[in-house]
């Protein structure tokens, strides 16, 4: 069997993260991660 | 035995790394509110004279996103009715308005606006603009709270995490003691 | 020299990433953390982007950032690079990528004068990290919302003894103002961090195995992972040597891509037969 055949799974699985990866940006939702990730989540380190 | 000592190493780095602390909070602000030129959340002019007439005004940064600061705010709202006599009033600075290339966000705005109504915490809220920079980039966790004087100058020390009414009422309380109004 | 070096790779390799990943030293230094913009972007393991260190974000707590705000249900951004690491590595983040594990790894060769393989209750335990990720990264989060409408990150807040480690312990130690907002919320997670950390010298990874999300997603993809490991029944003889040597307990030549496997690689180096490989090395190996 080829590379391709035994890894079909994984290589569709790559693709459909890539898709995601791709919408994702397109719907904006780097500017929300990126605006939470640069603030001290204060519950999140138990000082809620 | 080596992962060991290797593991050691940086555990006893975080630890001198911790020890060399600052009280970030407290000075957090100086003078960075003396001047500057910024918009409410209605779009209006704000500037430094926003304190000129006030001995003592509470600055409270929040985020739309903060579910402590949200919860604080009806106090909050609460507590600028209760003190305005005594010269004090509060203002806030929602730090989440604004997207990564530094343009405002209306529809943070929005939900900023929404939240405001909500709790009923009907005091200005700046804004921010590239004059407030140096102060936000400052600001690494919300709500963080500190007080200044007419001038815009800080009084006293800054405050990380949200407090209920009677806390807050206490620490007013010290402050205009401090200012002496 | 390089036999001593692949004898430890796995852990130079684990120290190295989470260095890499955390090498915003300055953070430490004044009790606050990077705000670059590589702090869109997620890192592979369980690394909370509240640790003053951290120059990405946790898949995990970017995941619960985009969920709980009013305009969307769901990630594709933060599944996008789930899948990713899923479909490349399976667990062998958990195994080479991820500080927490590191931690949990080291921790475990603290000598202890009876080691149990697994906790009592194990075969259930096992599935309290799938509860844990539908409950408290998913369903939460989405159902409990504020005045607004807006959720909480319910797993970084009451579980994840990673934010408590990295995040919490640094920024306060150097943060004195922080200091004064401590609450019951923190006393919990401390206590669950160190019974955490104590329990793992005498179970190997207790957190992995029995409640990680994070874990329980790239466990799915172990079995079809382009890493992932195959035995060759040529040469298997079912001696029980790879269950024996693994820290999980796994019978690896039944199920060499179990879920619960992190890919330390123990059971390779101790088959007599050399009959456990990587896929993609057998493939190499029946085709001279």
């Amino acid at each position: 069997m080829s590379f391709l055949r035994r890894n079909a799974a994984a290589l569709l699985l790559l693709l459909v993260a890539v898709s995601f990866l791709v919408i994702g940006v397109y719907r904006e939702e780097t500017e929300l991660v990126f605006r939470k990730a640069i603030q001290i989540c204060m519950e999140c380190i138990g000082l809620g | 035995m080596k992962k060991v000592v290797l593991a050691l190493a940086l555990c006893l780095a975080l630890c001198f790394a911790g020890c060399s602390s600052e009280d970030a909070g407290a000075e957090a602000s100086g003078g960075i509110l003396s001047q500057f030129s910024a918009q409410d959340l209605a779009g209006e002019a704000v500037d430094q004279d926003i304190f000129k007439d006030h001995p003592v005004t509470m600055v409270n940064v929040w985020a739309t996103f903060c579910s402590p600061c949200i919860q604080e705010m009806p106090d909050l709202g609460e507590l600028s009715e209760e003190y305005a006599d005594k010269g004090v009033q509060i203002v806030g600075i929602v730090s989440d308005v604004l997207a990564s290339d530094g343009s405002v966000d209306g529809e943070q705005v929005a939900l900023a606006q929404e939240i405001v109504n909500t709790t009923a915490a009907h005091y200005t809220h700046i804004v921010p603009s590239t004059d407030l920079y140096p102060l936000l980039s400052q600001i690494t966790s919300v709500p963080t709270t500190f007080f200044v004087d007419e001038n815009g100058k800080q009084i006293g020390s800054g405050y990380l995490g949200s407090k209920d009414k009677e806390a807050w009422a206490a620490i007013l309380d010290e402050v205009l003691a401090e200012v002496g109004a | 020299m390089v036999k001593k070096i692949r004898k430890h790779l796995r852990t130079i390799v684990q120290i190295c990433v989470a260095a890499l990943t955390n090498g915003y030293a300055a953070g430490f230094a004044k009790g606050n953390i990077y705000k670059g913009a590589s702090k869109m972007v997620c890192v592979p393991g369980l690394n909370c982007y509240s640790c003053p260190g951290a120059l990405g974000s946790c898949p995990i707590g970017s995941f619960q950032a985009v969920i709980t705000s009013r305009d969307h249900a769901f990630s594709f951004y933060v599944v996008g690079f789930l899948i990713l690491f899923g479909a490349l590595l399976g667990r062998f983040v958990c195994g080479w990528l991820c500080p927490f594990g590191l931690v949990q790894d080291l921790l475990h060769k603290i000598p202890f004068p009876k080691k149990w393989k697994k906790l009592p209750g194990d075969r259930v335990l096992r599935w309290l990290k799938y509860v844990i990720l539908v409950g408290f990264v998913l369903v939460l989060p989405l159902t409990v919302l504020d005045v607004v409408g807006q959720g909480q990150p319910w797993f970084c807040k009451y579980i994840c003894p990673s934010g408590t480690l990295f995040g919490g312990i640094p920024l306060i130690t150097a943060n004195p103002a922080l200091q004064s907002a401590l609450s019951w919320l923190f006393t919990w997670k401390f206590a669950l961090l160190l019974v955490l950390l104590l329990l793992s010298v005498v179970v190997y990874r207790p957190f992995c195995r029995y409640l990680c999300p994070l874990g329980a997603i790239y466990s799915v993809f172990n079995p079809v992972a382009l890493y992932r490991y195959t035995v060759d029944h040529d040469s298997c003889t079912a001696c029980g040597a790879c269950q024996k040597v693994c820290p999980m307990d796994i019978p690896v030549h039944q199920t060499p891509n179990s879920l619960e496997c992190i890919r330390c690689g123990k059971c390779r180096d101790a088959c007599p037969h050399a009959a456990i490989h990587t896929a993609t090395a057998l493939q190499r190996k029946k085709n001279r």
